[in-house]
C-alpha cells in the first residue's frame, strides 16, 4: 500500500488496541468480583447438595428428565456458550432417540445455540441473565416458574461452566433430583422429616442448584472474556509493530527513490 | 465433634467448623443440636441461630431456609439470608413492624394482606430476637 | 405446623418475603447493600412446538416495606 494507506490502518489498529485493553481492565475489576461470589456460591451450594451424597441419591428408571442450559444474554466469547450447548446435545443424545427430552434455557445466547438443534425440545426460556452477577432472588424466581409453568419433569440436569481457573472453565453436569428419587435413595430412611418438609426442601434445593450454576458460569463467562480482551490486545500490539516496520521501510523506499528522483534530474542538468 | 456449615448464597458464616452445639428454631421446634444429634432434615422459621463454642455464644437471625444434620455429624445450614443479631435497627423493625400489621389488615388483594403477614410474623420473630440480645 | 400463606404462595415465593422483610430491618449502612440483593428482572417465556410463546416478567411478590 501507499505511505499514506498504511498510516490509516496503523492508525486503525492502534485505537482498537486501546478499546480492547480498557476492556480487558473492565473485565479484570469484574472477574475479580466475579470470581469472589463464585467461591461463596460453591460452598453454599455444594453443601446444600451434599444431601444426594450423604443418601446416595440416584435417578429411578422410570423418571422423566428435563436438561437446564445455564449460560447468559451477553456475547463477546462464543465458546463459552457453545460449550454448554454442546455437552447438552451430548446428554440428550446419549438419553437415546425414543425418550423424550425437555430442554429449558437460561440467558439468550444459550437459547439461540440450542434452538438451531433442539428447537421443538425447549420448553421454557429465561432472558436478563449475567448483566451483573446473578442473585439468589433470579435463581430462585426462575426455580419457581419452573416448578410452576407446568413444565413436566422429574430430575433434572443442570449443564454449566464450571470455573476450573483464570483461564479455563468446563461444562459440568449438576444433578438435581425428584422428591421420589431423594426418598428412594439408599440412605435417605436414616434422616428424620415429614412429608409436608421435603416438598419445600425440593422446592430449596433446586433454587440452590440454579444459584451455583448460574453464579459459577458468570466468573466463568468474565474469566473467559478477560483473557479475549487480552489477546485481542496483544494481536492488536503485534499488527502494529509489523506495521509500524512496514511504514517505516516504505517511508525509507519512497525517500530512496526521491534521492534516485534527485540524483537523476541533477545528473540531467 | 459437631462440624458446622452454615452458609447464605453470597456469604460463608461457617465452613466446616469445630463447634460444640447449635441452637436452631425449626418449623418443627426450637432444638439444641449435638455432634451425637439424630439425622434430620429440619425447615427454619425465621428466628435465632445460636452457635455455641465454649464459653463463647454467636447469635444470627436467618430469615429461612434448612438445616440438615448428617449421620456423620456435619451439619450443614443453608439460609437465604442471616445476620448477627446486632446489625439489626430496632426503631427499623419497629417501623416495619407497623407498616406489616396496617397492610395485613387493610390490602389492597389478598395476596398483598398475606405477604404482609408473613413479614409480621418475620418481624415479631425479630423484634423479640433483638429485645433478648 | 403453621403454613397459612399455602397455597397462594409457594415455599420459595414465601422464603423471599421473608428475605425481604429481614434485609429491610438491618441498619442503614447494611441494609442498602442488602437491598440489592432483592433486585431481580428474570424474564420468561414458554414455547410450544418449536415456537417461543409472549415473555413475560417472573413474578416478584409486592412487600410493604
Amino acid at each position: 500500500g501507499t505511505l499514506r494507506e498504511i498510516q490509516i490502518r496503523l492508525n486503525s489498529i492502534k485505537n482498537i488496541g486501546k478499546i480492547t485493553k480498557s476492556m480487558k481492565m473492565i473485565a479484570s475489576t469484574k472477574v475479580s468480583k466475579a470470581q469472589r461470589a463464585m467461591e461463596q456460591a460453591r460452598i453454599y451450594g455444594s453443601s446444600s447438595a451434599s444431601i444426594y451424597e450423604n443418601a446416595k441419591t440416584a435417578s429411578l428408571e422410570t423418571e422423566s428428565h428435563a436438561f437446564i442450559v445455564s449460560s447468559s444474554d451477553r456475547g463477546l466469547c462464543g465458546g463459552i456458550h457453545s460449550s454448554v450447548a454442546k455437552a447438552t446435545r451430548r446428554l440428550i443424545d446419549a438419553e437415546g432417540s425414543d425418550a423424550h427430552s425437555s430442554v429449558i434455557v437460561l440467558g439468550d445466547k444459550a437459547k439461540n445455540q440450542m434452538s438451531r438443534t433442539n428447537r421443538d425440545d425447549i420448553q421454557l426460556s429465561f432472558n436478563q441473565i449475567g448483566k451483573s452477577i446473578p442473585t439468589f432472588a433470579e435463581a430462585s424466581a426462575a426455580a419457581d416458574t419452573i416448578f410452576t409453568s407446568g413444565v413436566k419433569f422429574d430430575n433434572a440436569t443442570i449443564i454449566y461452566n464450571k470455573f476450573m481457573s483464570a483461564i479455563s472453565y468446563e461444562a459440568t453436569p449438576l444433578r438435581n433430583y425428584s422428591i421420589e428419587s431423594l426418598k428412594a435413595s439408599e440412605n435417605f430412611a436414616a434422616y428424620e422429616l415429614d412429608d409436608e418438609v421435603l416438598q419445600n426442601y425440593n422446592e430449596f434445593l433446586f433454587a440452590n442448584n440454579i444459584y451455583w450454576a448460574l453464579v459459577e458460569g458468570h466468573a466463568s463467562e468474565m474469566s473467559a472474556k478477560r483473557t479475549a480482551m487480552e489477546n485481542a490486545t496483544k494481536n492488536a500490539g503485534d499488527m502494529v509493530d509489523r506495521l509500524t516496520m512496514t511504514y517505516n521501510r516504505t517511508r525509507q523506499a519512497a525517500i530512496t527513490s526521491e534521492l534516485v528522483d534527485i540524483i537523476t534530474g541533477a545528473s540531467a542538468l | 465433634g459437631l462440624r458446622l456449615t452454615f452458609a447464605v448464597p453470597h456469604q460463608t458464616i461457617y465452613k466446616d467448623a469445630s463447634v460444640a452445639q447449635v441452637n436452631i428454631t425449626a418449623v418443627s421446634g426450637d432444638m439444641g443440636i449435638l455432634a451425637s444429634h439424630v439425622p434430620s432434615i429440619e425447615q427454619l422459621r425465621p428466628g435465632v441461630i445460636e452457635v455455641l463454642d465454649g464459653t463463647a455464644s454467636k447469635k444470627f437471625f436467618v430469615s429461612g431456609g434448612f438445616a440438615t444434620m448428617n449421620p456423620d455429624s456435619s451439619l450443614n445450614i443453608n439460609a437465604v439470608e442471616a445476620f448477627p443479631v446486632e446489625e439489626f435497627s430496632a426503631e427499623t423493625i419497629r417501623n416495619n413492624l407497623a407498616e406489616a400489621q396496617r397492610v395485613a389488615n387493610s390490602g389492597a388483594t389478598e395476596e398483598e394482606k398475606l405477604a404482609a403477614k408473613i413479614e409480621v410474623e418475620v418481624l415479631e420473630s425479630l423484634q423479640a430476637a433483638v429485645s433478648a440480645k | 405446623m403453621s403454613q397459612f400463606w399455602k397455597p397462594t404462595f409457594t415455599y420459595l415465593q414465601y422464603a423471599q418475603v421473608c428475605a425481604r422483610a429481614v434485609r429491610n430491618s438491618l441498619k442503614e449502612e447494611a441494609r442498602v447493600v442488602a437491598v440489592r440483593r432483592d433486585e431481580q428482572g428474570l424474564k420468561y417465556a414458554k414455547w410450544e412446538a418449536g415456537k417461543q410463546g409472549e415473555l413475560k416478567n417472573t413474578l416478584n411478590t409486592r412487600t410493604t416495606a
